[in-house]
C-alpha cells in the first residue's frame, strides 16, 4: 500500500490488521481519518436529519387528515388548512436564505403538499378527473418551486411524482386493470422519459444542482436501465417491435458509453452490468426456447461467468476512479 | 487524509511506538456494496438456474427426498471447498455462492413434504445459521443471516393456536435483532482487533439490514391484531435507542447525555405506534457513528418505506395517524431548535467543509 493512499476504512483495517492494532487505536484511527464522526459530523447530520425527517412526517400527516375525510370538518375548512399549509411552507422557505437547507426543506414540504391540495379539490368537488392526472398536475405545478430550489433530493421527489403519473396513465388509458409494465408503450414512455431527464441532468445539472453526489443521476439511470431492460425483454420475444429494440439498445449503449468513457460513475456502470446481464439472458432464452436442462445450465454458467466478470472490471475502474481523484487531489 | 498522516497522528499520539511503513500493507479487495449486491443477485439467480438444470436432467430421482438432500450436502460442501481453496478467483467464489443456493434450494425442496411452514422455516434457520459459521465468505455470510433471521421471524410469526403463550414470540425476536445489531456495532473496534472481523462484520450489517426488513411487516400484523404487543415493540426499541444513547454520549456531561437521550425518549414517545420509525431512527443514528453511510441511507429509505405503509395499517384511524406524526414533526424541529441553541455549531475546525 502507498504511504499517500487515502485514509478509508479499507485501508486502515488492512493496516490496522497486519499490524495487529489493538481495539483503542483502531479506534482513534478511524476517528482521525474521520470515518467516524466527530462533533461537527454529529451535529450536521442531526440538524439535517431531524428536518428532513419533520418534513416528511409534517406531509404525510396533511396526506393522513386529508384521507381521513372527517365529516365533521366543512370542505372550506379543509382546504384552509391544506392550503394554510402549503402558503406558510412556501412563506417559510421565501423567509431563509436562498439555497440553504431550511429553505430547500420548505420548497419541498410545498411540493409534497401539493398533491394533497389537489386531491382535496378532486374529493370536494368530483372533477371526475383520473389518478394520473392528478400526478400530471402535480408534476407540471411543482416545477417550478423544485427548479428553484435547485436540490436533488426535491428532483428526486419530482421524478417519482412523473413516474407515477406517466404509470398511471398507461395502467388506466392504455391496459386498464393493468400494470404500465406489462405494457410496451408504456415501457418505451419510461425509457424516453428518464432517459431524457436523464441527459439533461447531466448536461445542465452538475454544476448547478446541489446536493450529497450524484443522487438524481444514479436515480434517473435505475430508472432508464430498468425500463430499457423491461423494453428489450418485450420487444426481443416479439410483443414490443423493432423500434423498442432499437430503443432499448441505443439508450444502453449511450449509457455505457456515457459513464464510461466521459463521466466515470461505477455504481451506475453496476446497474448497467445487471440490466446487460439481464438482455444476454433474455437474448439467450429466445435463441434456445426449449433447449430443456442443456439451456438451464448454459444460462446458469453464462450468470456466473458474466457476473463474476463485472465484478472484476467494476473492481478495476474502483480502482481508476480511486487513483485519479486521489492525483486530482 | 491519506493514510501517512493518520500513522503519524498515531504515532505523535503515542499510541504507536515507532512510525509504520505503509509499503508492505497488502491492499484489501474492494467490498462496495453495489459490487456485492450484483454478485449477490446474480449468484442467486445462477442457483436457481442450476436447479433448474438439475431437475430436468434427472427430475426422476429428484423425486425422492433422500436424493434431494444428498445432492443439497453436495452443493454446500462443493461450495465450502470452492470459498476454501479456490477463493483467489472471482468465478468461482460466484460459482460457489451460486452452487450454495441450488444446495440450499435442494434442502428447501426436499424437507417441504408433511411439515408445516413453521417446521420448515425452523429447519432453514439452522441450516442458515451453520453456513453462517462455516463459509468463509463476506457475502455468503451476510445473506445466510439475513435468510436465518428472516426464516426465524417468519416461524415466530405463524399462528400460535397450540402455544399461546410464544404470542409475542415475533416482538422478542425483532429486539434480540436490535440489541445483537447495536451490541456488535459498540464494539467493532474490539472484534475486529479480535480477529473476528471476517464472522461479525456480515452479521452485524445483515442485523441492522433485517430489522428493516423485518420491522415493516411486522407492525403491520401486530396492528391488525391488537395494542399491546405493538406498545410492548415500540416500548422495547424505545429503551434501546435510550440505552445506546446514553452510552454513546459517555464522553460528554451528564446534563448534556440526560438531555439527549430525554430527546430520543420524547421522539419514540411520540410515536409508540410507529415501532418502524423508531428502528429506522435506531439503525439510523447506530450506522452514522459507525461510519456506515449505506446502511444509514437504507434505514432513511425504509423509514420512509414504513410511512408508506403506515397508512393502509388498520389498528388506528387515519385522523390518529395524522396527528401522531404530526406531533412527532412538530416535536423533531423542537428538538432540532434546541440543538442548535444549547449545543450551537464549532465549524472553525472544518471551515473547508462548511464552505
Amino acid at each position: 500500500m502507498k504511504s499517500d493512499a487515502p485514509a478509508t476504512r479499507e485501508n486502515l483495517t488492512a493496516i490496522a490488521d497486519y499490524r495487529q492494532f489493538d481495539a483503542a487505536t483502531r479506534e482513534r484511527a478511524l476517528t482521525l481519518a474521520r470515518v467516524l464522526p466527530d462533533s461537527w459530523q454529529w451535529q450536521r447530520f442531526l440538524d439535517r436529519t431531524m428536518l428532513v425527517l419533520a418534513v416528511m412526517m409534517l406531509a404525510a400527516a396533511v396526506i393522513f387528515w386529508i384521507a381521513f375525510n372527517w365529516n365533521g370538518m366543512g370542505r372550506f375548512l379543509k382546504l384552509a388548512l391544506v392550503e394554510g399549509a402549503l402558503v406558510a411552507a412556501v412563506i417559510f422557505a421565501a423567509l431563509q436564505k436562498p439555497r440553504t437547507l431550511a429553505s430547500q426543506a420548505g420548497l419541498l414540504l410545498a411540493t409534497l403538499l401539493v398533491g394533497p391540495v389537489l386531491a382535496l379539490v378532486g374529493q370536494t368537488y368530483q372533477t371526475g378527473a383520473d389518478t394520473y392526472e392528478l400526478f400530471a398536475v402535480w408534476a407540471a405545478l411543482t416545477l417550478p418551486w423544485v427548479a428553484l430550489s435547485r436540490w436533488r433530493i426535491a428532483w428526486c421527489v419530482w421524478v417519482v411524482i412523473a413516474n407515477v403519473g406517466m404509470q398511471l396513465y398507461f395502467a388506466n388509458v392504455w391496459r386498464p386493470l393493468g400494470f404500465s409494465f406489462f405494457d410496451s408503450h408504456g415501457l418505451l414512455a419510461h425509457t424516453l422519459l428518464n432517459g431524457a431527464l436523464l441527459w439533461l441532468a447531466e448536461a445542465w445539472g452538475r454544476k448547478s444542482l446541489f446536493g450529497d453526489h450524484a443522487s438524481l443521476e444514479r436515480l434517473l439511470a435505475l430508472f432508464t436501465l430498468t425500463a430499457a431492460t423491461f423494453t428489450y425483454g418485450h420487444a426481443i420475444h416479439n410483443t414490443g417491435g423493432v423500434q423498442s429494440l432499437m430503443v432499448s439498445i441505443f439508450v444502453c449503449a449511450a449509457i455505457g458509453v456515457t459513464y464510461r468513457l466521459w463521466r466515470l460513475d461505477v455504481l451506475i456502470l453496476a446497474m448497467w452490468s445487471v440490466a446487460l446481464i439481464s438482455m444476454v439472458i433474455a437474448t439467450l432464452m429466445r435463441a434456445v426456447h426449449g433447449g430443456g436442462a442443456g439451456l438451464f445450465l448454459l444460462m446458469g454458467l453464462v450468470v456466473i461467468g458474466l457476473s463474476a466478470g463485472a465484478a472484476l472490471w467494476l473492481r478495476n475502474l474502483l480502482q481508476t476512479q480511486q487513483t485519479s481523484e486521489r492525483g486530482a487531489a | 487524509m491519506t493514510i501517512n498522516d493518520v500513522l503519524t497522528a498515531l504515532h505523535r499520539e503515542r499510541l504507536l511506538p515507532q512510525l509504520e511503513d505503509p509499503a508492505a500493507v497488502p491492499t484489501l479487495p474492494d467490498s462496495t456494496w453495489y459490487i456485492n449486491f450484483l454478485l449477490g443477485i446474480m449468484g442467486w439467480i445462477g442457483g436457481v438456474l442450476i436447479v433448474g438444470s438439475f431437475a430436468v436432467a434427472i427430475g426422476g430421482f429428484l423425486r425422492e427426498k433422500v436424493v434431494m438432500l444428498v445432492f443439497a450436502v453436495l452443493f454446500i460442501t462443493a461450495a465450502w471447498f470452492c470459498y476454501r481453496k479456490l477463493n483467489k478467483s472471482v468465478f468461482m467464489t460466484q460459482f460457489a455462492l451460486a452452487a450454495s443456493m441450488a444446495g440450499q434450494f435442494l434442502f428447501l425442496f426436499s424437507i417441504l413434504e408433511n411439515r408445516n411452514g413453521r417446521e420448515v422455516a425452523l429447519y432453514l434457520a439452522c441450516l442458515q445459521i451453520a453456513l453462517v459459521c462455516v463459509m468463509p465468505n463476506f457475502l455468503h455470510r451476510f445473506l445466510s443471516t439475513c435468510f436465518a433471521v428472516i426464516a426465524i421471524w417468519f416461524a415466530a410469526s405463524s399462528r400460535q393456536d397450540f402455544l399461546p403463550s410464544l404470542a409475542e414470540a415475533p416482538v422478542w425476536l425483532l429486539v434480540a435483532v436490535a440489541l445483537g445489531f447495536v451490541l456488535l456495532a459498540a464494539r467493532e473496534s474490539a472484534w475486529m482487533a479480535a480477529g473476528k472481523r471476517a464472522l461479525a462484520e456480515p452479521v452485524m450489517l445483515a442485523l441492522g439490514v433485517t430489522l428493516l426488513v423485518t420491522g415493516a411487516p411486522q407492525i403491520a400484523m401486530l396492528g391488525k391484531v391488537a395494542v399491546a404487543p405493538s406498545f410492548l415493540l415500540a416500548g422495547l426499541f424505545a429503551a434501546v435507542l435510550v440505552g445506546w444513547v446514553f452510552w454513546q454520549t459517555r464522553a460528554q456531561p451528564v446534563q448534556f447525555r440526560l438531555a439527549a437521550a430525554l430527546a430520543v425518549a420524547l421522539v419514540a414517545m411520540a410515536c409508540w405506534r410507529a415501532p418502524g420509525v423508531i428502528a429506522g431512527v435506531l439503525v439510523m443514528l447506530v450506522a452514522f457513528s459507525r461510519g456506515r453511510r449505506v446502511l444509514m441511507c437504507a434505514a432513511m429509505l425504509a423509514t420512509t418505506a414504513y410511512l408508506c405503509e403506515l397508512y393502509y395499517q388498520l389498528g388506528q384511524t387515519l385522523a390518529e395517524k395524522s396527528l401522531a406524526l404530526a406531533l412527532t414533526g412538530a416535536l423533531l424541529l423542537l428538538v432540532r431548535w434546541a440543538v442548535k441553541k444549547f449545543w450551537p455549531p464549532t465549524p472553525q475546525v472544518h471551515q473547508g467543509e462548511s464552505s
